[in-house]
């Protein structure tokens, strides 16, 4: 069953990662300032059929937040990742 | 000449994004700014005094077509009548001249944002699909097949560029939108088959396409000459996130690494030219001066 995996990764900002079920992680979305947006995604391509039978899985925030980012390195697109270990 | 600016997908967060492109946009001197829909999260009354915030509290030079996440908050009726309150409320507020986005109050739903206009011999044509995901074009609406055949058919020649949220190909998280296919064969003279527009623009895929002139049948299929088919644009790259390519139609050009805002210049009544120009991958501070990633001239 594939999965849609919403977390906050090591930019500061949110990503949407698609899991297929033999184990392999593609990048749907990146670089947004918040889970909501991700989350109604996910559901719209469950309810859509694009993912069908997907499970939505949400992970914590990190301790670093978006506004942390003015004193990082210039965004660079992250890799893609489950949203929990 | 004229300039008409385009950005999408991008208002109503406290991202800085909106407002270093319109400040870039009005340095250019617009005849007009359309904004491609979406003030997030769900279109209330603060996130829509947000996006006047990021507009330098000044409509007077736009127009918005709505998006999905504008319908969000929205009066609860069925559709056709259902409308997206705060969305109406404010444009209500900033009624022509204050705004370029006028309200038909005397027609139903999505209708009475569907508006026209004229510009250097090119008629622009602003078709609201915000609630496209409840129900396929005309939304239950059979009267506004009836506007859009008569705007496009109105005035002779195919100098026409439609806008709205959702494009009938995309490459992107969201992909082609189906249920906009009914719109799209709308756009074709019913019994020739040969385009009335020469231009759909979209956003909604938080990324930018190109595709060459695609027929009525089939557009995900195959080019067509330009005699038989309509380009279509996509930019959602206006400020909240990057979408990946990954559903939908692989376009003849994309970028989804930048934000962006198109640039179309009204050369003359047979010429257009849409030009992307990019702000780069990251939250570009405000002053930043976008470069050309690439020009697509369109003569008909």
């Amino acid at each position: 069953m594939p999965k849609l995996h919403v977390s906050q990764d090591e930019t500061g900002y949110w990503q949407l990662t698609l899991e297929q079920d033999d184990g392999s992680l593609t990048l749907l979305s990146h670089q947004f300032p918040s889970a909501e947006h991700l989350i109604q995604d996910a559901r719209d391509l469950v309810a859509e059929g694009k993912v069908p039978g997907g499970v939505i899985v949400v992970g914590p925030p990190e301790e670093s937040d978006v506004r942390a980012r003015a004193i990082r390195q210039p965004y660079k697109k992250p890799a893609p990742r489950k949203a929990v270990p | 000449m004229a300039g008409i600016y385009w950005f999408a997908d991008g208002a109503g967060r406290v991202e800085a994004t909106p407002t270093t492109l319109i400040r870039w946009i009005r340095s250019q001197t617009p005849d007009l700014v359309i904004y491609g829909g979406d003030v997030y999260d769900r279109g209330t009354e603060g996130e829509f005094d947000k996006f006047f915030n990021q507009m330098d509290q000044n409509v007077a030079d736009l127009c918005e077509v709505a998006g999905n996440h504008d319908w969000e908050t929205n009066s609860g009726a069925e559709l056709p009548d259902r409308v997206p309150v705060n969305y109406e409320a404010f444009w209500r507020r900033f009624t022509p001249p204050l705004s370029q986005q006028p309200i038909n109050t005397a027609a139903r739903g999505g209708a009475r944002y569907d508006h026209v206009k004229d510009i250097g011999g090119w008629r622009l044509v602003f078709v609201d699909t915000g609630p496209i995901k409840k129900k396929e074009w005309p939304m239950g609406d059979e009267s506004r097949r009836a506007w859009l055949r008569r705007v496009l058919t109105e005035t002779p020649g195919r100098a026409k560029i439609v806008f709205a949220h959702h494009s009938r190909l995309s490459k992107g998280k969201h992909g082609d939108v189906d249920k906009v296919d009914p719109l799209w064969r709308d756009l074709f003279d019913p019994s020739t088959s040969a385009p009335l527009a020469a231009l759909t623009v979209a956003g909604h895929d938080h990324n930018v396409s190109w595709y060459k002139p695609r027929p009525k049948e089939n557009p995900n299929r195959n080019t067509v000459a330009i005699e038989k088919g309509i380009f279509v644009h996509v930019n959602g790259a206006g400020g909240s996130g990057h979408d990946e390519p990954f559903f939908g139609t692989n376009p003849d050009w994309k970028e989804a690494d930048s934000y962006c805002v198109t640039k179309i210049d009204i050369i003359s009544p047979t010429a257009v030219d849409v030009s992307v120009m990019s702000f780069g991958e990251d939250v570009p501070a405000p002053g930043k001066i976008p470069t050309v990633l690439n020009r697509f001239e369109i003569r008909i």
